[in-house]
């Protein structure tokens, strides 16, 4: 977990890129909006905030443009170092709402997406336990879960 | 024994940070030492003089000098010994620079060490013995590997300095790749034009014997005398009858049925062939995976080549013979493969006929070609809109290929001006990362090629895919605008990088040379010595060595061949006696050593039941003597009892 | 015996429960057992990833320490959890510092991982069943589908060990079944949900979905084949805001369900908001193989 762009350069192997732009040009969401992969590459080896530019929010972590890398840039696992850095520094914009609401949901219910009573009378139907196996199933599992969570920094900015 | 020791300031290398007056005033005091000076460059002229004069007065007979690395100046030393009548191995340098003063900033450590280092090297001059240059004659011939513009040249230029070549090619004529291109970047001479001229002087020429069609099965020995066996593979057909008229092929069941290699599969040949018009030796071959004869014991009521053979030049009961003979030297030249555009498969080059390589495309302009030089699809049509395809194969790590190809950009502007050359209208677009052209009037030819409308895009090619038109698409970014595009081509051309040929590990075993990480053939040092590889006597010509483009390899190619001719002229090689020595006295025939050896220096000698070294084969290493469990190998300059002196002194201190 | 710790995540669970009803039944024919245990969340790469890594890790950890007492290895059947635990066990099993920090974390709760169960996405599973997928096929669907192998089973390929440039495993095993796996337009790009894209940036994510889906209704197929439940709901969702695409979308264990002869009602087919009613009616007219 790099703490500063520095590292974040260091660990993702940026120094390597020559700027060839296989990333771009295989990124799906680059050619739907207007985030450049290697553009925040370049931005990051000259020094600048990336961790402040909304686009770094349009990846979808496909890993292809990684994967095509002919430098082995770490492009994908960069980009979410750099998310990182953005959330402790508070700079994240558009996922205020929902996502927010997924970290919330994780620690009441122990999944981002939990089950509603509609949901939980089909499951019955189809003849699955109404009450699923997980963590909320046992009040001292979802206890010792949230616990956990409170010493994460995951945590952090978000109401409980 | 009576040592001079000389200290070397080397201007402030060595005296800013050594007190070479404090290591002088120690080093008097030893035993042994009768003379002991400082002085400020001792490699210079004046410094020499005050070794040769020394000797001469104090009778010295052991010389030490504490100055630079001895890979600088040890050769310098022993000739100014050997002008004093001493000998030259009388001789030890202790390095107090690269060691000591380069690499220390504390004067008062560095000099202390140095003191260590001096005493030490006293210690062994005290020790030495006098050693024995030996001559080894040189057999007066050179075989050459590789038939390309590399082998060519190297086997032309050592054959008109007057030496027998012989020149191996495992294809059935010579040319190599060259053979295969139009013209040539940047000033569009026709290649064939330039290159056939040479393949018949080969052919002509008195000194050299032309093994085409042939391999290189072994090769042992050492610098002077190479015994070669060369494995000369069956053509089926009288060389000495055959008069290339190619009835033959006409007639064979099979013509135009067999992918031709020379035309990168895009054209076709029958199973008895010449791979263009222009080989040499112009010689018919049977291709003894497909001739039906050969495959099945029967073509048809009698096989069609032998009905029309005039000459009755066919003989299927051809066999391969294998040929011994010795040399003194050996030239590498074994070219290079282009890389398999298969390994990028997001390019689609197995999966859309209008994605071709960068060879396959020259084949397309080269008027001995599948379209005789027209640029004509296989169905037919003439492609409007041209895309190449940059660094495939090349700086890239996925691949296992990080290096630059160094002659695809070239190759690329030059074939984007053929097709605008034959297609006026066409739309031709480079997408590039870097535009290498380095070479005399490469970047020129850049500029005009740009003037005649190819378009050049910044940015690699991330994927190809096919529209439900049929047209092939190339999507990229234009990292210049910032914008990913989407082009649609009729025709993409991969411009394939080079890789080393796929035998080259194999060869580069039995030759005993190396090879660098990236699989190409390693060099003696990589800025310095090009041509030379770490065992002496074999060379290294054109891209086996790396990539580079045919100017390069021509002046490679002399230059390896200058360098065999060298030993050539000489006649016979002086012997350093940096070897290892057996004594039979001590030794039981156990052949450890001859199992550790790298260098395949040692020989069991069965009459006496003891190990002998080939003082030319050995390196002086020192594994054999370090395995040896009898301890009956020792080192000439390495001996116990020196090194030991060595310990002592510096442990003394 | 077979037997794999089961991690159906919360899309198949909670959202789609089709999707584990079909798995539990499918493995349940390949005489595979599965079995349950009190996961969390996996959490997801998209949402939990990118705003803590080491919280990532940490409450990755702990599901994958669920099953050390056991040594079994854990199934998951989207994507997006395998992407998580497979990369945090990956990760934790080369980077000795990093699993010493996660285990210092654990151990606020008592637990601790030590790299043993190791994740295995169901495909690989099933790559491994062919020759019984072939012997328990009761019908013979003939679908014409079109196949989304998604982003996260497939890349990083040094972490996966997959073919991501061209795969074919899903081709083979559709084809096991008598489907016939149709080629599109960029098959094999991104659905556009990943990376917490469809959470936040919706209107991108639904332009991505929008392209996948034009280039598959160009092609007519009967139904979108998937490996993931997060795609699965990206898929089925995206159709209804977009209004103007009604192609059916199973889950591959869905899929093989039908194939095993399980009924529609069982396997959850219903559930999804794009109507499967045609879908169910050619398997009413699909050759049955005969005992």
């Amino acid at each position: 977990m790099s703490k500063n762009m520095k590292e974040v350069i260091e660990k993702g192997n940026a120094f390597a890129c020559i700027q060839c732009g296989r990333c771009t040009g295989s990124c799906p969401a680059g050619r739907e909006c207007s985030m450049r992969t290697r553009k925040i590459v370049h931005l990051a080896k000259m020094g600048e905030d990336v961790f402040a530019i909304p686009e770094l929010w349009e990846c979808t972590t496909c890993f292809t443009c990684q994967e095509r890398c002919p430098k082995e840039v770490k492009t994908t696992d960069m980009i979410i170092e750099l998310r990182n850095i953005s959330v402790e520094r508070n700079y994240f914009p558009s996922m205020a709402g929902v996502p927010r609401i997924i970290i919330k949901n994780l620690y009441d219910t122990g999944s981002g997406q939990p089950l509603s009573p509609e949901v939980a009378k089909m499951r019955s139907i189809i003849g699955l336990a109404k009450d699923p196996c997980d963590v909320s199933r046992d009040e001292k599992d979802l206890k010792a879960f949230q616990r956990l969570l409170d010493s994460l920094p995951l945590m952090r900015g978000v109401a409980k | 024994m009576r040592v001079g020791v000389y200290v070397c300031h080397c201007g402030i290398n060595i005296a800013k940070t050594v007190d070479v007056e404090r290591v002088v005033k120690e080093i008097s005091k030893m035993p042994n030492v009768v003379i002991c000076r400082d002085y400020h460059y001792m490699c210079s002229d004046p410094g020499q003089e005050l070794i040769k004069k020394d000797i001469n007065r104090y009778g010295l007979n052991s010389i030490v000098i504490a100055a630079c690395s001895p890979r600088m100046h040890f050769k310098t030393f022993q000739e100014a010994l050997k002008s004093a009548k001493l000998n030259p191995y009388m001789l030890e340098m202790a390095n107090i620079r690269e060691q000591c003063s380069w690499v220390h900033d504390d004067v008062e450590e560095a000099t202390k060490k140095a003191i260590a280092l001096v005493k030490s090297a006293v210690a062994k001059a005290a020790q030495l013995e006098p050693l024995v240059e030996n001559d080894s004659p040189v057999v007066p011939a050179a075989l050459v590997i590789g038939g390309g513009i590399a082998g060519i040249q190297s086997a032309l230029d050592i054959a008109n300095a007057g030496f027998k070549v012989y020149l191996v090619e495992r294809e059935p004529s010579i040319g190599g790749h060259m053979a295969q291109f139009d013209k040539t970047f940047p000033t569009l001479d026709c290649a064939a034009c330039i290159l056939t001229p040479k393949m018949v002087d080969v052919s002509r020429h008195r000194k050299i014997e032309l093994l085409a069609y042939s391999e290189v099965d072994d090769v042992t020995g050492f610098i002077g005398n190479f015994h070669v066996k060369v494995r000369r593979k069956p053509r089926y057909v009288d060389e000495e009858r055959c008069v290339a008229c190619g009835d033959c092929a006409t007639e064979c069941r099979l013509f135009n049925r067999i992918d031709s290699e020379f035309d990168e599969g895009l054209g076709k040949r029958a199973a008895i062939y010449v791979p263009f018009p222009q080989a040499v030796p112009l010689k018919y071959t049977i291709d003894p995976e497909r001739c039906l004869f050969l495959t099945r014991g029967k073509c048809g009521d009698s096989p069609k080549c032998v009905d029309v053979c005039d000459a009755n030049a066919i003989e299927f009961d051809q066999e391969g013979r294998t040929v011994e003979f010795d040399v003194g030297t050996i030239v590498v030249a074994t070219g290079y493969d282009s890389f398999d555009a298969t390994k990028k498969p997001e390019l689609m080059y197995d999966k859309l006929p209008n994605v071709i390589n960068g060879l396959q495309y020259e084949r397309f302009f080269a008027p001995n070609g599948p379209t005789g030089g027209e640029l004509v699809m296989p169905d037919g049509t003439v492609p409007k809109k041209v895309v190449f395809v940059s660094c495939v194969g090349s700086r890239d790590k996925k691949v296992g290929n990080p290096y630059c190809s160094r002659i695809c950009c070239m190759y690329s502007t030059k074939q984007a001006h053929l097709t605008k050359e034959r297609v006026p209208d066409a739309d031709v677009t480079v997408f590039y990362c870097d535009v290498r052209a380095f070479g005399k009037g490469y970047e020129e030819f850049y500029e005009r090629v740009q003037e005649e409308g190819v378009k050049y895009r910044r940015g690699l090619v991330s994927e190809i895919y096919r529209d439900d038109d049929g047209k092939v698409h190339v999507r990229a970014e234009d990292t210049l605008l910032g914008e990913p595009i989407d082009l649609e081509a009729d025709l993409v051309v991969l411009a394939t990088g080079i890789v080393p040929k796929a035998t080259t590990r194999s060869l580069a075993q039995k030759l005993h040379i190396s090879h660098s990480p990236d699989g190409f053939l390693l060099e003696a040092h990589p800025k310095l010595r090009p041509v030379d590889t770490v065992t002496d006597g074999i060379f290294l010509a054109g891209c086996a060595q790396g990539p580079k483009d045919i100017p390069d390899t021509v002046a490679q190619a002399g230059a390896a061949a200058a360098h065999a001719i060298d030993i050539l002229a000489k006649g016979k090689i002086t012997i350093e006696p940096y070897n290892a020595v057996v004594n039979p006295d001590l030794c039981g025939g156990c052949r450890i050593c001859e199992m550790l050896c790298p260098f395949d220096a040692h020989h069991y000698n069965e009459a006496k039941g003891v190990m002998e070294i080939n003082d030319t084969l050995c390196k002086g290493c020192g594994v054999c003597g370090a395995g040896c469990p009898a301890g009956a190998i020792t080192l000439n300059l390495f001996r116990n009892k020196q090194i030991i002196c060595q310990i002592g002194a510096i442990l003394d201190e | 015996m077979t037997e794999y710790a089961f991690f159906p995540g919360c899309i198949g669970k909670n959202v789609y429960p089709g999707i584990e009803k079909a798995t539990r039944l499918v493995f349940g024919t390949l005489d595979v057992d599965l079995k349950d245990y009190p996961y969390s969340c996996c959490p997801p790469p998209g949402v939990v990833a990118c705003y803590d890594k080491e919280s990532w890790y940490t409450i990755g950890a702990r599901n994958l320490a669920l099953s050390e007492a056991e040594d079994l290895d854990i199934m998951t059947i989207c994507a997006g959890c395998y992407g998580t635990l497979h990369n945090v066990w990956h990760e934790l099993t080369h980077n000795r510092k990093l699993l010493e920090k996660v285990n210092e974390n654990l151990d606020t709760i008592g637990m601790h991982y030590s790299g043993k169960s190791r994740p295995i996405h169901f495909v690989d599973i099933l790559d491994g069943m062919r020759k019984e997928i072939s012997e328990k096929k009761e019908i013979d669907l003939g679908f014409d589908v079109a196949v989304h192998y998604g982003c996260h089973y497939l890349k990083p390929s040094s972490v996966t060990g997959e073919n991501p440039e061209s795969p074919s495993v899903l081709d083979d095993i559709v084809g096991l079944v008598g489907c016939r796996s149709i080629e599109f337009k960029d098959r094999l790009t991104c659905c556009g949900a990943g990376g917490g894209v469809m959470s936040g940036e919706p209107d991108l994510s639904l332009r991505m979905i929008e392209t996948k889906l034009k280039n598959i209704q160009e092609r007519n197929v009967d139904a979108i084949i998937n490996i993931c439940s997060f795609c699965h709901m990206q898929f089925d969702q995206s159709q209804k805001k977009l209004k103007r695409f009604e192609i059916p979308i199973l889950h591959l264990n869905q899929l093989l369900g039908l194939a095993f002869g399980h009924k529609q009602k069982h396997l959850g087919l219903h559930m999804n908001l794009v109507s499967n009613r045609d879908l169910v009616k050619k398997v009413k007219m699909a050759r049955r193989v005969s005992a």
